[in-house]
């Protein structure tokens, strides 16, 4: 009868370890809303491109920030930065969707991750670009930085369907 | 004169504090050394496959972990089962180009590096090399993978995961 006890009680506990992994209750709320808050406001200032879009990446990448495309190519913060600003880089469209919040640290630390189907013009190529992405966000003294936007690419969108023509 | 060292406190308190962005110090180089040293038990324990790499996941991994490449997402459950079973074996596994980004006081580390391996899964067999990214946070003392995200490296033609 004590073994059983035993059992049980290291059973719920162990339970309740294995799901403890990611941080609850309001605090994570608040770092969902906060970060979500970030990924939306995110959209119209791709479409709107320029001095607007790279405004946003210059106010919430870290300076070390990691933009992995879907095409394993790294871009600094600079480099990314520029190429928008300077309008080398347009969207005509970007839809994002199935974004998920996961919480760690005390609600310090987010992934976002998202599927999103977007028309790019880069350097005056036009593609349609399917990927599914991750991104890594830390709140330090208060702000929230991005420090991880990286894409693996998806040979189609569940959800949507478009043409750049 | 007051305003010329007003403008040049600003300055340096402003550079300070663009600079500051990644944990530096004792800590954050302790936060390396750790997830490095995860990073590299990890490769010879692919090589060994089956219940030694699935036993690695099983411990390291968050139970929400994202593991995501091109045209796929596995959680945790499906790709410790994948490799527990023997339907994804390596031989060849070289990492390289490691680097480590440290933030939230040493909790958590990004850590990106280049992969090529020679892999068989569910029966088919190829070369692959891909660009990964790795973040680790750590919870009362213990380092957790919550995100593996890799993308298939140009002209290598990969679509796969070197884990």
């Amino acid at each position: 009868m004590q073994k059983t006890l035993l059992l049980v009680v290291l059973s719920v506990s162990w339970v309740g370890y294995a799901r403890a992994q990611q941080t609850t209750g309001k605090v994570a709320e608040e770092t969902r809303k906060e970060v979500m808050q970030f990924e939306k406001e995110k959209v119209p200032l791709l479409i709107k491109g320029g001095a607007a879009f790279a405004d946003w990446l210059q106010k919430v990448d870290a300076d070390d920030v990691i933009h992995m495309g879907a095409n394993g190519k790294r871009n600094n913060k600079t480099a990314q930065v520029e190429l928008w600003r300077s309008g080398n880089m347009t969207q005509s469209s970007n839809f994002q969707h199935d974004h998920e919040v996961f919480v760690y640290n005390d609600g310090n630390v987010a992934i976002v991750t998202y599927v999103g189907t977007t028309v790019d013009t880069v350097n005056g190529v036009t593609t349609v670009d399917i990927g599914r992405c991750a991104d890594t966000w830390v709140k330090q003294n208060g702000k929230w930085l991005r420090v991880v936007h990286a894409n693996a690419g998806m040979s189609a969108d569940p959800k949507h369907s478009i043409s750049p023509d | 004169m007051r305003k010329f060292v007003l403008l040049f406190l600003f300055s340096v308190l402003w550079a300070g504090y663009g600079r500051a962005q990644q944990a530096t110090g004792p800590a954050a180089e302790e936060a390396r050394k750790q997830v490095m040293q995860f990073e590299k038990e990890k490769v010879p324990l692919l090589l060994e496959g089956g219940t030694a790499f699935a036993d690695w996941l099983y411990k390291m991994d968050a139970e929400d972990v994202l593991h995501i490449g091109q045209d796929m997402r596995r959680s945790k459950a499906e790709q410790v089962a994948l490799w527990r079973s023997g339907g994804m074996t390596q031989f060849v596994n070289d990492q390289h180009d490691h680097q480590v980004y440290v933030y939230d006081n040493g909790n958590l580390a990004i850590v990106t590096y280049i992969g090529t391996t020679f892999q068989t899964v569910n029966g088919r067999t190829y070369r692959s090399t891909v660009r990964c990214v790795d973040s680790w946070v750590r919870q009362n003392e213990k380092w957790q993978r919550v995100v593996h995200i890799n993308s298939p490296m140009p002209s290598q033609g990969s679509k796969k995961s070197s884990e």
